[in-house]
């Protein structure tokens, strides 16, 4: 599998990470490495074979034990403080969340 | 001293937990091993008074009362801080705390410290952390394995008796083996995983640490209350398991079949296969029966794995962005380059692949060859493990082809790291329940042992066939 530099800063785009050149060029190199090694699972012939996503679904099938988890009850409980959550947000003001502004400001005409 | 013995002399004041809690921080403050992130002092005198008041009056209150342990720094501690080993949480101070702190707290365990790891447990050496790596005090040109390498070496120093650490392809298994130590893998939604640090949702499980077989009872017993905040947590109750597994004599092994999978043995280095075969004929002569399984489909487990378990990090990672919490770099243009700067310079390089590798899995174009197939792969794995346990009790299999990997190993290509969880994968993906337990020495004098491999909730067979082996030992 052929990844090329475009393939790279795209996906790191998705990811929300940037890069320098430098990496680029390592991060192509290894996941072209991984992606070679992955490719060994085209061997196996999976046409019809459903997907496994969590295996709690599936162990329920065996019925050896019951694997139903449950669901909260919607009621309103006691939270943490809005003090106690903005503690840890590298900035904060006015009991919110301080960020980069998102839109400009309408410049004076 | 394992949990029982040490409860046992707690109980009959032969020592008290003040004592116990000053041993260890002394080992755990002098340490060369770089085997804690915070070593939280003040607050262990302070849980270890409280023990010792109640034990003077009434006796320990559960097994766990008055006894020092450690928690891999995945685990949510209010109050102090947790860090995943990443530097985008490297000041993380929770302000609750998770399922596992809580209840070692409430049975009276006396926290010495929160342990290094790989960073977000992505890693199988030790090495990926941003607090530095881990050394093996068995052999410091040998790592102590990962990702809850920290916990295992806490124990082998003695700085904690018992630890929990997480396993999500193999954390706690592989640091175990590489210490000669033994840990369990529970099942997928036997613990609650409430306040534990996200890696791969499908597959990452809570995981103790310790000395002894009736150690990982003793944890399970402390672990097992039903909690709603965790919707994986299967409602199954608490498992009263502790003297029941204590109490299994050897005799328990007689008629018990294990399944074994020649090819997986053949695969090992020479030291560790020979050791493998010792332990078969051990199990043989303690009046176990072994028998042939075919496992055929898990020599993809590698591959599907990786595809799985970096997709699901993708997702859980998203979190981090420096927005409510963790590191912001605040010099981007706008907000969009907010979150890639404090991305980029928040998470190592390992985290930063894996990322990458699963955000291309899941992308536009790629998701039925990558991650669908995967989970398609993952089937076909379960499938093997239901099949071969129509025959057998438990199954045994190597933990590692080798012992501890050199140093620097991480210095490979992540291919070459990625091999080494050959054996510890495969029960991840299906969810099952697995024991590391030590069996004698491999190459360059280094522990080495093997994992027995229960049916899915079978860990109470699972402890007590471990315990019966481990008493004919």
């Amino acid at each position: 599998m052929k990844i090329s530099k475009k393939d790279v800063l795209h996906i790191a785009n998705l990811a929300h990470i940037s890069l320098e050149e430098k990496e680029v060029h390592q991060y192509r190199n290894d996941l072209e490495k991984i992606l070679h090694s992955i490719e060994e699972l085209r061997e196996v012939e999976t046409e019809h074979v459903k997907e496994f996503f969590n295996p709690l679904k599936e162990m329920a099938h065996l019925k050896t034990t019951s694997t139903e988890t449950q669901n909260f009850e919607d009621r309103a409980q006691n939270s943490l403080s809005q003090e106690l959550v903005l503690k840890n947000s590298p900035d904060a003001q006015y009991g919110q969340f301080k960020l980069k502004s998102i839109m400009e400001p309408e410049s004076k005409p | 001293m394992d949990i029982f013995e040490a409860h046992q002399k707690l109980k009959a004041k032969e020592i008290s937990p003040s004592e116990l809690t000053r041993q260890c921080l002394d080992k755990a403050l002098k340490s060369k091993n770089n085997s804690f992130i915070s070593i939280v002092e003040d607050f262990a005198h302070q849980c270890a008074l409280e023990s010792e008041k109640r034990i003077q009056k009434n006796g320990p209150q559960t097994y766990l009362d008055g006894i020092p342990f450690s928690l891999k720094d995945l685990f949510i501690t209010k109050g102090i801080r947790t860090t995943a080993g990443s530097m985008i949480l490297a000041n993380y101070i929770p302000p609750y705390d998770g399922y596992v702190s809580e209840k070692l707290k409430k049975a009276g365990g006396t926290l010495i410290g929160k342990t290094n790891c790989d960073e977000f447990g992505m890693g199988s050496t030790n090495e990926n952390s941003y607090f530095g790596p881990v050394s093996n005090p068995l052999n410091r040109k040998f790592v102590p394995g990962g990702s809850s390498g920290g916990s295992a070496v806490s124990v082998l120093e003695g700085s904690s008796f018992y630890s929990m650490g997480t396993d999500t392809g193999g954390s706690i298994r592989l640091p175990a083996n590489f210490c000669g130590l033994i840990s369990l893998r529970p099942s997928y939604g036997r613990i609650s995983r409430y306040g534990q640090i996200a890696h791969s949702s499908s597959l990452d499980q809570c995981a103790p640490l310790g000395k002894s077989v009736t150690d990982m009872a003793c944890l399970l017993e402390a672990l097992t209350e039903y909690d709603v905040r965790d919707a994986t947590n299967v409602p199954l109750g608490t498992m009263s398991i502790a003297q029941d597994v204590h109490q299994t004599p050897p005799e328990h092994l007689k008629g018990k079949k294990i399944g074994v999978y020649a090819p997986f043995i053949d695969a090992c280095k020479p030291l560790v296969k020979s050791s493998l075969e010792k332990a078969l004929k051990h199990c043989e002569e303690a009046g176990a029966k072994i028998v042939t399984i075919d496992l055929r489909h898990l020599k993809y487990a590698i591959s599907t794995y990786y595809i799985i378990s970096t997709s699901e990090a993708s997702s859980n990672l998203a979190r981090f962005d420096g927005i409510h919490y963790g590191l912001r770099e605040s010099d981007g243009q706008g907000l969009e380059q907010t979150y890639q700067k404090s991305r980029s310079r928040g998470f190592g390089n390992e985290v930063k692949r894996r990322i990458l590798l699963g955000t291309y899995s899941l992308s536009a174009g790629y998701y039925d060859a990558y991650y669908k197939k995967a989970c398609q792969m993952r089937r076909l794995i379960f499938d093997d493990f239901q099949s071969a346990f129509k025959s057998c009790d438990v199954i045994f299999s190597p933990v590692c082809a080798s012992t501890a990997f050199p140093v620097d190993m991480s210095q490979k290509s992540p291919t070459e790291m990625y091999i080494n969880d050959f054996y510890t994968v495969p029960i991840a993906l299906a969810g099952l329940p697995g024991l590391a337990l030590p069996y004698g020495k491999g190459e360059n004098d280094l522990p080495t042992g093997f994992q027995l491999i229960g049916k899915p909730f079978g860990e109470k067979e699972l402890l007590k066939i471990g315990r019966a082996l481990e008493l004919t030992y």
